[in-house]
């Protein structure tokens, strides 16, 4: 707010005194005493704070409608519901006599209680914690459970001090129990993994937002009543629904890197704030340590500003909680439960990944790669660096408990013999959600890789595929081929790749000379480049150890190598030529 | 002899028979190591257009660090990146194939002719 301050000095003021007659200095007075400035400022005649009344916090105000407003008693809407009251004096109706005495004018006015849906909210979230707590309590219950609304409507009429006789009453205190209802099954959804959360994600948003501006904390009310009632009061369950999604809110909030923060916050501000954005503090916001509480208190600040104004922040809101929402779950086709996306690309490495069009630009438009990210191109270091950093990024990007298990089913499916190469050489199967979470220079249709310098082994759980984010459903196929990998490099004391030893390489040249020009041409795996031939062989390797393990996969390029690879599968194998 | 082949383990097995035949020289070790270095930041992905008109795509990719990744998808008409890897593999019917090699140039995946084209 400080940029909404008045200037303590004006500068047709200092010109003013300039003028002024009455100074005690002459032009050619320069280096005097204190004392003889306080002496000459009191001899001044025209001597003036600046004040009104002398507190220049009231210099300016505004009187009406039974109430007087200044920059130390700010009113919003809930404060005209007393207007009728107070106007409601003998003045209101009058008479007055014509000139010619022949004609008495009567003047008077009927008034009516008009109680708008956000001076009922303001008028809530002006109570304490408790009684919030009563009527955003007794919502839930109502509108869940489809009571009496008019009941409901008296009882918020009677804790409000609305009294129950205000017929507009009827929209604000449905719109109010509608939100807090809406926000409560949300949560309870979400924390039992409830599909149906998806479809109510939208509508949660809104209500928070709607709430926020009307100072109706809903977070901090639950976290209040859990902390002073507890787990035995009425509304323990849902309060305790809606402080865990707080909780989850800010633990995402936290979990982020101040980068990540800013654009969250800057997207939010700019898509919906504009010009607004300064005297909200939306900076601020972003480097908060708990957003929820942050958001709170900016809904509260929103609140003093007009309609539009606060619809905007409002708005701004619902884009902060949409990056800030636990992601819905949802259940695949083949029975498991995976998170269902918000929005096809929502991790920060891909908002930062250089946008289709100039994604896979042909080497003649090199140098014509228009706006792409700045923070690949500028040589910055991808997101991962050290092991400190995987971890982070892991933790920042969880995969979910059931893929963690399902993955770790898989690893337990490895023979004894390969789980003790894995232990000798001090590997790790790392679960990640997508792989450009921690490589962010990786397309997202990885479904695994080997990192040889920090020896693990990553496998996705997610893959982009068909237009969205699928289950990666290749787990024993691709630790396997990645296993491969492993094998591949580490097993010689020199750093040698057994896929360049002499055995492979002759297998491997073995099935090359069979293949038909046309074959060579399609799949245009071999060409005499050397560095080709190179990761060519290390990914037959991995593949046909994978394919030599027994196990299926439906990756049909996968299938098409084992076809055209005999010879480095039988090697694998072990098997003779005839086999 | 028989029986003890028959109880080894296969991973060991592979392990010993390559480790028994005649070992790279040190100057082989060495230009391996060059071109592996050689590798780093590059990708090779390979697609399909299959009978439905849905494109399977496998990429094998080398990173600037070294790590090998590897995936596998599928883009079905009407899919935002459908038209982006047709076009790129130059797939037009049903049976069509390729694979295009990409070098990370500047932090961009840049299309190349072959891996040893040198940026």
């Amino acid at each position: 707010m400080s940029d909404l301050e008045p200037k303590r000095k004006l500068e047709h003021d200092e010109k003013a005194l300039d003028s002024s007659k009455g100074r005690a200095f002459d032009a050619s007075t320069r280096n005097v005493e204190p004392a003889q400035v306080k002496a000459a400022e009191n001899a001044n005649p025209h001597r003036h704070s600046g004040s009104a009344g002398g507190d220049q916090e009231h210099s300016l105000e505004i009187v009406g409608f039974g109430a007087t407003v200044s920059r130390k008693t700010q009113l919003t809407e809930k404060d005209l519901s007393k207007v009728p009251i107070e106007l409601e004096t003998p003045k209101s109706f009058y008479a007055t006599e014509s000139a010619d005495k022949k004609h008495l004018t009567l003047k008077g006015g009927v008034e009516e209680v008009v109680v708008t849906p956000q001076a009922i909210l303001e008028r809530i979230g002006s109570l304490p914690l408790d009684k919030q707590a009563q009527i955003v309590g007794a919502g839930i219950m109502t509108f869940k459970q489809e009571l009496d609304h008019q009941e409901y409507r008296i009882f918020v009429g009677a804790v409000a001090g609305f009294g129950d006789a205000a017929v507009s009453l009827t929209e604000g205190v449905e719109n109010l129990g509608k939100s807090v209802c809406a926000l409560a099954e949300f949560s309870r959804e979400l924390a039992t993994n409830d599909p149906a959360a998806l479809d109510k994600a939208a509508q949660a948003k809104e209500a928070a937002g709607k709430l926020f501006v009307g100072c109706v904390g809903l977070f901090t009310i639950a976290d209040s009543y859990l902390g002073d009632v507890g787990a035995t009061g009425d509304y323990a369950k849902p309060f305790r629904d809606i402080a865990w999604l707080g909780h989850k809110i800010d633990e995402r909030w936290q979990a982020m890197s101040p980068e990540e923060k800013t654009r969250v916050v800057t997207k939010a501000a700019t898509e919906n704030l504009a010009g607004l954005a300064v005297g909200l503090g939306t900076a601020k916001l972003a480097k908060s340590m708990h957003v929820v509480e942050a958001l709170e208190h900016l809904g509260k600040d929103a609140s003093q500003l007009g309609g539009a104004a606060r619809a905007k922040s409002g708005k701004f809101i619902e884009s902060m909680l949409d990056e800030l929402l636990p992601q819905p779950m949802g259940v695949t086709p083949d029975g498991h439960l995976m998170p269902i996306p918000r929005t096809p690309k929502d991790s920060f490495v891909e908002v930062l990944k250089p946008k289709a069009p100039n994604e896979n630009i042909m080497l003649s438009k090199a140098d014509d790669i228009g706006d792409h990210s700045p923070r690949l191109s500028d040589g910055v270091k991808p997101l991962r660096d050290t092991e400190k950093e995987i971890t982070a990024a892991l933790e920042k990007f969880p995969p979910s408990e059931l893929f963690a298990q399902e993955l770790k089913q898989v690893a337990d499916s490895l023979t004894l013999r390969q789980t003790q190469y894995l232990a000798e050489r001090g590997i790790d199967i790392v679960p990640v959600r997508r792989m450009n979470d921690i490589l962010p220079e990786t397309p997202e249709q990885m479904l695994g890789a080997f990192d040889r310098i920090h020896k693990k082994i990553f496998i996705a759980e997610e893959v982009w595929s068909l237009g969205q984010w699928r289950k990666n459903t290749d787990l024993m196929f691709e630790l396997r081929h990645e296993f491969g990998h492993a094998l591949n490099a580490l097993t010689t004391a020199d750093g040698e790749y057994l896929s360049n030893e002499s055995l492979f390489v002759k297998a491997f040249k073995e099935d090359f000379d069979k293949l038909s020009q046309s074959e060579i041409a399609d799949m245009k795996l071999f060409t005499t480049q050397r560095t080709t031939k190179e990761q060519i062989r290390d990914e037959i390797f991995a593949d046909m150890y994978a394919h030599s393990t027994g196990i299926t996969t439906s990756n049909p390029g996968s299938l098409k190598m084992k076809r055209a690879f005999p010879a480095c599968l039988r090697l694998m194998k072990g098997t003779p030529q005839n086999d | 002899m028989t029986d003890e082949k028959d109880t080894k383990d296969p991973l060991d097995d592979l392990i010993e028979r390559f480790l028994d035949a005649p070992r790279n020289t040190p100057e082989q070790v060495e230009e391996s190591r060059r071109n592996r270095e050689a590798l780093r930041g590059t990708i090779r992905q390979w697609a399909e257009m299959k009978e439905d008109g849905t494109i399977a795509t496998d990429i094998s990719q080398t990173l600037l660090d070294g790590t090998s990744a590897h995936g596998s998808s599928s883009s079905a008409p009407g899919d935002a990146d459908y038209e982006a890897l047709r076009s790129l593999h130059k797939l037009t019917k049903p049976g069509d194939d390729s694979t295009i090699y990409k070098r990370l140039v500047e932090g961009v995946w840049t299309v190349v002719d072959d891996l040893d084209q040198q940026i």
